[in-house]
C-alpha cells in the first residue's frame, strides 16, 4: 500500500463551498476538501493529470458540486460530497486560471432549469505560439478566452495576449473579471445576455508604474483595489464609469456597436487625483504599509474594509474611509492567499508555511489551522556539513522535519497529518526578513536524531553570525514525558563543537556526534541526585582528518567512524581505536557521508560521494570488502529487520538518457551479498531527498531474532516501511516487499458530512450553553430555525451581509418554500 | 503553537552550565557580606569592639582617638578623642552605655557614651594598657593588660584595683573572659604563654605554652576550649583537659593578629552554618573562616593591605577589618530573617481574651459594597482567569517593535551579563546587531564600552565580546578623540586586553614548563 503526502496547501486560493461547511484546496493534482468545522480531510477528488489551478464552486447551499480546471487542459465538474466525477471538458490549453462569473451569483439550480444559461468560463490559458505542443517552454504565451463549458466550445476570438500566463480574478457579484498583467490591471464586464463572441466583451485597462500582483474587487463592482511588489495598495474608484455605463443602462450588450474607450476624455470634468493616463476611473488612491510584496487582497462583503497580505506575514485591515489599520502580526509566514466565505467575518488565510487559518475578523483570532507539512527553507550560506533535518520519530512512525523558526514538526504520514510543533529555541522569526533571501535563515535546526527507543532527541541548532560575529551552535538533549507524549529539554550544551554528524546507539544511552577533526561521545550522567544530564565522556580523533558520519552496531559495541575516507572502528565502551579500513581499489578516494551498519549481518555499508563515487559493503567479521559499486548515493538507510539496506541515488552519467532530467534519481533496495539490487524504482526530484525505513518498534524487532533467521523472517511478515521524502518535502510511504502485480487496496475514506457551520453569533460569542431541559422554550429555538430563510438573518445587524447581497437569496427561500408547498 | 498565531516569545536570559564545585553554603554566607564603607583612619587601626547590645554599634581604636561607628549604616555616631597619646582597645560595658579605653600613657579611662565625657580614670600601669575589657556579666569590674608584665583587675566604681594579677614575664597584648565563669580570665603575652587567671585567689591556675608572642587569645563560647594566635598559627586548647593542645591552625603566612568567633544560634536554619566559626585575621592580608568541628578553612578573602584587627557583630550581620594603614573595611550583610521572630509568637493556652466576633456589614455601611473582594477561590469553585500578558522588559518591548539600538541599550542598563549577552545574540539571529551597535552617540556608547570593558575577560562572554569590541573600534575610530570618557574607557579596555593577553603568555610559559615534568611522572 503505497501513501503519498506532503502536498503544498497554499499553492492556490481555497475555496468555500456554499455552505460553509467544507473547504476546497488545490493539493497538486488533486483538490482536497476540509471541513471547516473540524479540520478534516473529507474528500480527495483525483482525476486531474496536472496540477489543479482553479475551483469555482456552484452556488446552491443544497448541491455540492463545483468546476475544477488544471495544467493537463481539462475542466471538471465534480460532487465533491461523494468525490465523484461527473463531467469532464478538454479544454486543450493548460488552464493557469478559470472563473466562471456566472457562478458568483447566488441562484437556485432549478430556476435555471427552465431556460438554462450557457455556462461561459473565462480561462487563462498557456497558448502554444505554433500548432505542435512539444516547443520549448519559453514560446508559451498567456491567452485569456471565453469557453462555453455547457457546449465544451470555445467561444471565438480571445480577450487578451499577455507575456506570461497571469491569473484572473472575478468580482464578488459575477460581473466584471480582472487580470493583473506586468504594469497594468485588465478589466472586463461581463454581459448579461450570454456571450457569442469573445472580441465583442467591453474592456478596459488601468496603468501603473510598478508591477501589479494582485487585484480584487469590492461588491458593488466600481472599486478595484491592486497590490503591487513595491508594497503600494492602489484604489480605484468608478472604475469603468465611462466605459461600462451605457451598456449597463440598456442591459444588454449591443453586439458589434461596442467602440474600444475614448481616447480623449477630458472634457472639462474635474477628475479626480491619481489616476494615470485616460484611464477609465474616477479617482486613485494609494495606501502603503507593506514594505514588500502584496500577495492577496480581498474587499470584505459590505465593502467597507481591504484585507491585504504579504510577505511580511503580517494581515492588514484597512478601514477604506479612513486609512485607518488594524494588524494581526505573526501569522508564521508571507500570506499567500485571502479567501472570502459566505460569513461576512471569516476568512480563509493561505500562509506561507503550508498552512491554512481561518480567520475570524470580528475577533481578530485565528479560530482554526489546516496544517500542512512545512515546507523546507533556505540554508545557510555558511553552513557547508550536509545536515540531517528530516527524521523519523521510532515509537511512533512520525516524521520529523526541522522548519523555519528553530522549530521541528511532528507529522504523521499515515493520515498525512500535522501532529505537533516543537521549537527548539525560543525565538521570533521575522517573516520575510529581506536578508533571508539572499543568505538563507540566521539560525536553523541543522540535525535532528532519535535514539532506538524514542525516548531521546537530540537537536543540534546553529545560528550564524553577523559579519562572523556571534554565530555559534547548541546541542540539545530532549527527554520525552510519557504521561504527555512530549518532548522536554534536558541538557543544553552550547558550543559543543562543529557538528556535522548526530547518531545514537540503539542499546544504551549514548550518542555520537562529529565534527571537523573530532568525535565526542556523549553519555547521561547522575548530576545530582534525581538529576540526570548528558555530558561528553570522550573524545576521539584519527589524524586529524574531517569526520563526516558514525554510526554505532546494533549490538552497540563497535563505532565506525567515518575519517575522511578511512573508516576507523572503535569500542565506544574503552574508546579505542580497534580497526582502521580503507578500501584501497580506487584512487583518490573521497570522503565517506554515508555510515551504516546493516542489521541482521556483519556488515557495514558505508557510501562516499564525489566525482568518484562508491557505496562499499564491508564484512566487519572478516575486515573484507563484500562487494562495491559506483554509485553516487544520496542517502542511504537500512531495513531494521532484514539484512537489506535501501539507497536513494543519483542516475550515473553513462546511462543519463535523452529526456530524463538531471534530478531524476533511483531508489534501490539492496542485500548485503549482491551488488545487484533486489529492486529499484525511479524517482524524481532525487537531489536533496531523503530515504528513511520507518523503524519497527523494539518489540518486534526483537521477535525474529529469537528463533532461526530465515525461517522466521519468512514467516513474520515484514511491516518496514520505507519513507521517501523529497527535497520540496512531498513524501511517499511503501513497504518495498509488496510485489508489483498485488492489487493495490484502495484507501477507503469515511466521508462523512461535516457539522453545522457556525452562526455569526457563535462566532463572535462563542456557543451558548443549552439548557438540558426539553421544554416549550426549545421548541420555540427549533421553529425558529426553521424558518424558511434558514439562518441566512442569524446574528446582530452589524455583522449581516448588506441588504442587496442577502436579500435575492431571502427572496428566494420564500418564493421555494411556498411552490413546494402547493 | 496550534493556536495558528504565535505570540512575541520574550528574549530569555542567558543560562549558562552550572559551576562544577558550587558555592559552599559559608562562600554563600560568607560572600553575602557587601562593603557599606571603607573609611580611612588616621592610623593603623588597633582594636575594633562591637557593642553586645542591639543596633551593634562598634568602637574602633586607631591613633588618639576611638570612633564609634553606626553599627547599622557604617557611618561614623560619634568620636572620642580626648586622649593625650595613643588611645588602645576601646570597649563597651555589657549593656553599650560605657566605653573603657587603654592607652600608651598607662590610663584606662571610662567614658560615658551619651555625653562623652570621662567619668574615671584607672591609674595604676606603668606601661601602655594595650588591652582592656569590661567583665562580661557585671558592670563593675575592668580587666586591663598593661607593658608593665601585669594583668589588673579594676572596680569601676571606686576606680581601685581590686587585684594585681603577676607572672607575665613580658609584655600583655591580649586576653578574654570566659563566657561560662565569672572568674576565669585568660590573658596573652609577649613571653610565649597564655595564662589562666582566677580573680578570686588573684593566681595563674594555668599556663599554657604557645612558643610565639601572643597577639590575640579567644575563649570558645563553650568556655572549654581556647583559641590562641601567635605568630602564623593559632592554636587551640582543650582547658578542661588541662591545657592539652587540640589542634594548629597554620594557614596564615604572616603573624595572625586578631581572632574572632560567630556567636552561637539557637536555631541553626536561620543561619545557614551549623557550628560557629573562627575567623582569623592576619598581616599578610587574609581573612580566614575555620569550620570548629573540622578546622579547616571554608572560606577566605584576601585584603590589599595588612590586617591587625576585626569585629564581627554577635549577630553575624556586619564584619569590620582595620588594616595597618589605617583603611578600615565594613562589611554587612542583609538582614532577611527578621521576621520570623515575629510571626511564630507562641499563642498562650490561657489566653482568656476572646477573639472578637466578625462585625455584620450591612448596607448602611459603605465597606458593604467593598465587600468579598479579596476572597480566595474556594475548592471546587469555577475560576475564571483574565488571561494574563506577560509584562514585558524594555529590551523586549523595543525588540518587538525592530528598535535594535534601543533594545541593546534597554540590555545595558539592566548591567546584567546574561540579559546582555542573550539580546546580543538574539540581534545576531536577527541580522541586527551591527545596526544596534553603529551610530551611537558618546552618551549611549558609554554603557557599552563599560561593558565591554568590565566582561571581555571573563571566560563565558569573551567569545562574543571580543568580535564585538572589535567592530566597536572599527566603527568608532574617527570619532575617538572627541569624548574624553570614551577616550578613558578605550584606554581600560586597552589595559585589561593587555593585562589578560600577558597572563595568557605567563600560563602558556608555565605550561611549556609544566608539560615535561608531567610527561616524565607519567613514564615513571
Amino acid at each position: 500500500m503505497v501513501s503519498r503526502g506532503g502536498a503544498s496547501l497554499v499553492e492556490r486560493e481555497p475555496v468555500f463551498s456554499r455552505d460553509g461547511k467544507r473547504l476546497l484546496v488545490c493539493t497538486a493534482c488533486t483538490v482536497t476538501v476540509f471541513s471547516v468545522q473540524t479540520g478534516e480531510v473529507l474528500t480527495v477528488l483525483k482525476g486531474h493529470t496536472g496540477f489543479v489551478n482553479s475551483v469555482v464552486v456552484v452556488p446552491n447551499a443544497t448541491i455540492c458540486h463545483c468546476w475544477t480546471a488544471a495544467l493537463d487542459g481539462t475542466v471538471r465538474f465534480w460532487d465533491f460530497a461523494a468525490g465523484t466525477l461527473l463531467r469532464t471538458v478538454n479544454v486543450g490549453h493548460p488552464v493557469q486560471s478559470m472563473v466562471i462569473p456566472e457562478l458568483c451569483k447566488p441562484r437556485d439550480a432549478e430556476k435555471g432549469d427552465g431556460k438554462r444559461k450557457a455556462l461561459v468560463a473565462f480561462l487563462s490559458v498557456g497558448w502554444y505560439k505554433g500548432e505542435a505542443k512539444d516547443e520549448s517552454e519559453e514560446d508559451v504565451k498567456g491567452r485569456v478566452i471565453c469557453y462555453n463549458l455547457t457546449s465544451a466550445k470555445q467561444i471565438p476570438g480571445h480577450l487578451a495576449k499577455t507575456r506570461y500566463v497571469e491569473t484572473l480574478c472575478v468580482s464578488p457579484g459575477g460581473g466584471l473579471v480582472g487580470m493583473a498583467d506586468d504594469h497594468k490591471a485588465w478589466i472586463w464586464m461581463v454581459p448579461q445576455g450570454g456571450i457569442e463572441k469573445s472580441n465583442v466583451i467591453p474592456w478596459t485597462i488601468l496603468h501603473h508604474t510598478k508591477r501589479i500582483l494582485v487585484l480584487a474587487f469590492d461588491s458593488s463592482e466600481t472599486r478595484v483595489a491592486a497590490g503591487d511588489h513595491t508594497g503600494r495598495i492602489l484604489v480605484w474608484e468608478n472604475v469603468g464609469d465611462r466605459t461600462f455605463s451605457s451598456i449597463d443602462n440598456d442591459g444588454k450588450v449591443r453586439v458589434g456597436k461596442f467602440t474600444p474607450p475614448p481616447k480623449i476624455v477630458m472634457r472639462g470634468r474635474v477628475r479626480g487625483g491619481g489616476v494615470r493616463g485616460k484611464d477609465d476611473a474616477a479617482s486613485c488612491t494609494t495606501y502603503h504599509w507593506h514594505a514588500r510584496e502584496v500577495k492577496s487582497l480581498t474587499f470584505t462583503m459590505d465593502g467597507v474594509y481591504l484585507l491585504s497580505g504579504g510577505l511580511e506575514g503580517v494581515l492588514v485591515v484597512w478601514q477604506m474611509e479612513t486609512g485607518k489599520r488594524t494588524y494581526l502580526p505573526r501569522l508564521g509566514g508571507a500570506l499567500f492567499y485571502i479567501a472570502p466565505s459566505l460569513h461576512p467575518a471569516l476568512f480563509a488565510i493561505a500562509c506561507m508555511d503550508n498552512s491554512i487559518k481561518l480567520l475570524n475578523t470580528g475577533t481578530m483570532d485565528v479560530e482554526r489551522t489546516i496544517q500542512g507539512i512545512k515546507p523546507p527553507f533556505v540554508m545557510p550560506k555558511q553552513v557547508s556539513m550536509n545536515p540531517s533535518m528530516v527524521s523519523i520519530e521510532p515509537s511512533e512512525g512520525k516524521i520529523v522535519v526541522a522548519t523555519h523558526n528553530l522549530s521541528l514538526q511532528f507529522y504523521d504520514p499515515a493520515s498525512d497529518q500535522h501532529v505537533a510543533e516543537l521549537q527548539v529555541t525560543p525565538r521570533n522569526y521575522v517573516v520575510g526578513a529581506r536578508e533571508e533571501e539572499e543568505e538563507g535563515l540566521s539560525t536553523c535546526v541543522t540535525h535532528v536524531a532519535f535514539s532506538a527507543d524514542g525516548l531521546c532527541m537530540a537537536t543540534v541548532d546553529v545560528r550564524i553570525g553577523e559579519q562572523s560575529i556571534g554565530g555559534g551552535a547548541c546541542l540539545k538533549f530532549w527527554e520525552k514525558n510519557l504521561q504527555n507524549r512530549k518532548f522536554s529539554i534536558n541538557t543544553q550544551i552550547d558550543e559543543p563543537h562543529e557538528i556535522s554528524a548526530l547518531s545514537f546507539q540503539s542499546r544504551e544511552r549514548m550518542a555520537v556526534s562529529c565534527s571537523d577533526t573530532e568525535f565526542k561521545i556523549w553519555v547521561p550522567h547522575e548530576r545530582r541526585a534525581s538529576r540526570v544530564s548528558w555530558r561528553c565522556r570522550s573524545v576521539g580523533s584519527y589524524r586529524q582528518r574531517p569526520i563526516l558520519a558514525a554510526a554505532f552496531s546494533s549490538d552497540g559495541s563497535i563505532l565506525a567512524v567515518a575519517a575522511s575516507e578511512f573508516l576507523t572502528l572503535w569500542n565506544p565502551a574503552t574508546n579505542s581505536l580497534v580497526k582502521v579500513l580503507s578500501n584501497a581499489v580506487v584512487h583518490p578516494l573521497q570522503p565517506i557521508h554515508h555510515l551504516a551498519f546493516v542489521n541482521q549481518s556483519n556488515c557495514l555499508v558505508a557510501a562516499s560521494s564525489g566525482e568518484r563515487p562508491l557505496l562499499t559493503v564491508w564484512d566487519v567479521s572478516t575486515l573484507s570488502v563484500r562487494w562495491s559499486q559506483a554509485i553516487s548515493v544520496e542517502s542511504l538507510s537500512v531495513d531494521p529487520i532484514r539484512a537489506n539496506f535501501a539507497v536513494l541515488a543519483g542516475v550515473p552519467s553513462d546511462t543519463y538518457q535523452e529526456g530524463a532530467r538531471n534530478s531524476d534519481a533511483v531508489v534501490g533496495l539492496f542485500d548485503v551479498d549482491s551488488p545487484a539490487p533486489l529492486q529499484y524504482w525511479t524517482v524524481r526530484d532525487g537531489f536533496g531527498g531523503t530515504l528513511l525505513y520507518t523503524p519497527v518498534p523494539q518489540t518486534s524487532a526483537e521477535a525474529p531474532k529469537k528463533g532461526d533467521d530465515n525461517t522466521m523472517t519468512d514467516l513474520v511478515p515484514s511491516k518496514s516501511k520505507l519513507t521517501y521524502l523529497t527535497s520540496t518535502r512531498e513524501f511517499v510511504v511503501f513497504d518495498p516487499y509488496q510485489r508489483e502485480d498485488e492489487p493495490e487496496q484502495p484507501k477507503v475514506r469515511d466521508v462523512s458530512v461535516p457539522e453545522e457551520v457556525s452562526s455569526a453569533f457563535t462566532a463572535l460569542y462563542g456557543k451558548a450553553v443549552q439548557p438540558k431541559k426539553s421544554d416549550a422554550p426549545a421548541d420555540v429555538l427549533s421553529a425558529l430555525s426553521k424558518a424558511p430563510w434558514g439562518t441566512l438573518l442569524n446574528g446582530p445587524s452589524h455583522v449581516l451581509p448588506s441588504l442587496s447581497v442577502v436579500c435575492i437569496p431571502f427572496m428566494d427561500s420564500l418564493l421555494k418554500k411556498r411552490t413546494e408547498q402547493t | 503553537m496550534d493556536a495558528g498565531r504565535n505570540d512575541y516569545v520574550p528574549v530569555k536570559a542567558k543560562a549558562y552550565p552550572a559551576s562544577k564545585n558550587p558555592l559552599s553554603a559559608d562562600a554563600r554566607f560568607w560572600k553575602a557580606f557587601k562593603i557599606l564603607a571603607t573609611p580611612q583612619h588616621i592610623g593603623a587601626v588597633t582594636s575594633i569592639q562591637f557593642s553586645p547590645v542591639d543596633h551593634h554599634d562598634f568602637a574602633v581604636s586607631s591613633s588618639t582617638r576611638v570612633t564609634i561607628y553606626d553599627g547599622i549604616t557604617g557611618e561614623v555616631k560619634k568620636t572620642i578623642s580626648r586622649f593625650t597619646d595613643v588611645a588602645y582597645s576601646g570597649t563597651f560595658r555589657s549593656d553599650g552605655q560605657l566605653l573603657a579605653a587603654g592607652g600608651e600613657t598607662g590610663m584606662v579611662q571610662i567614658f560615658d557614651l551619651g555625653s562623652r565625657q570621662i567619668l574615671r580614670q584607672l591609674k595604676g600601669h606603668k606601661g601602655a594598657v594595650h588591652w582592656v575589657r569590661y567583665a562580661p556579666q557585671d558592670k563593675l569590674h575592668v580587666l586591663s593588660a598593661g607593658d608593665d608584665r601585669t594583668v589588673r583587675y579594676w572596680d569601676v566604681a571606686t576606680s581601685e584595683p581590686l587585684s594585681t594579677l603577676n607572672g607575665h614575664t613580658d609584655y600583655v597584648r591580649c586576653g578574654s573572659a570566659s563566657p561560662t565563669s565569672n572568674d576565669l580570665w585568660a590573658s596573652g603575652s609577649y613571653d610565649h604563654t597564655v595564662r589562666l587567671w582566677d580573680i578570686r585567689t588573684p593566681k595563674c591556675v594555668l599556663q599554657l605554652e604557645h612558643e610565639k608572642p601572643l597577639e590575640d587569645v579567644l575563649f570558645f563560647p563553650s568556655g572549654g576550649l581556647l583559641a590562641s594566635a601567635g605568630g602564623t598559627d593559632v592554636k587551640i586548647w582543650d582547658i578542661v583537659g588541662g591545657g592539652r593542645l587540640v589542634q594548629t591552625l597554620g594557614s596564615h603566612q604572616k603573624t595572625v593578629t586578631s581572632l574572632t568567633m560567630t556567636a552561637p544560634r539557637e536555631s541553626s536554619s536561620a543561619l545557614e552554618q551549623d557550628a560557629p566559626r573562627l575567623l582569623t585575621s592576619s598581616l599578610d592580608g587574609h581573612v580566614r573562616v575555620f569550620d570548629l568541628s573540622s578546622f579547616k578553612v571554608t572560606h577566605a578573602a584576601k585584603y590589599p593591605h595588612p590586617l591587625v584587627s576585626m569585629g564581627l557583630s554577635t549577630s553575624s550581620q556586619t564584619l569590620a577589618v582595620g588594616t595597618s594603614s589605617g583603611m578600615l573595611y565594613i562589611r554587612q550583610r542583609k538582614a532577611t530573617e527578621i521576621k520570623e521572630d515575629q510571626e511564630e509568637k507562641p499563642k498562650s493556652l490561657l489566653d482568656t481574651t476572646r477573639s472578637k466576633k466578625p462585625k455584620q456589614l450591612r448596607p448602611n455601611n459603605y465597606r458593604y459594597f467593598l465587600r468579598g473582594r479579596s476572597e480566595s477561590a474556594a475548592e471546587g469553585d469555577h475560576v475564571l482567569v483574565k488571561p494574563q500578558k506577560g509584562k514585558l522588559n524594555a529590551q523586549d518591548k523595543f525588540l518587538r517593535k525592530f528598535m535594535y539600538r534601543e533594545a541593546l541599550s534597554a540590555a545595558l542598563a539592566t548591567a546584567d551579563p546574561t540579559v546582555v549577552i542573550a539580546v546580543m545574540e538574539e540581534l545576531v539571529a536577527r541580522r541586527g546587531l551591527v545596526k544596534a551597535i553603529s551610530n551611537r552617540d558618546a552618551p549611549s556608547l558609554e554603557p557599552l564600552l563599560a561593558f565591554l570593558c568590565k566582561y571581555i575577560v571573563m571566560p563565558k562572554q569573551t567569545r562574543l565580546l571580543v568580535p564585538v569590541a572589535h567592530l566597536v573600534l572599527d566603527l568608532y575610530t574617527e570619532s575617538l578623540g572627541v569624548s574624553p570618557t570614551i577616550s578613558h574607557l578605550i584606554s581600560i579596555l586597552r589595559d585589561r586586553v593587555g593585562t589578560e593577553v600577558k597572563l595568557h603568555l605567563h600560563l602558556q610559559s608555565l605550561q611549556g614548563l609544566m608539560e615535561p615534568l608531567i610527561q616524565a611522572s607519567a613514564q615513571i
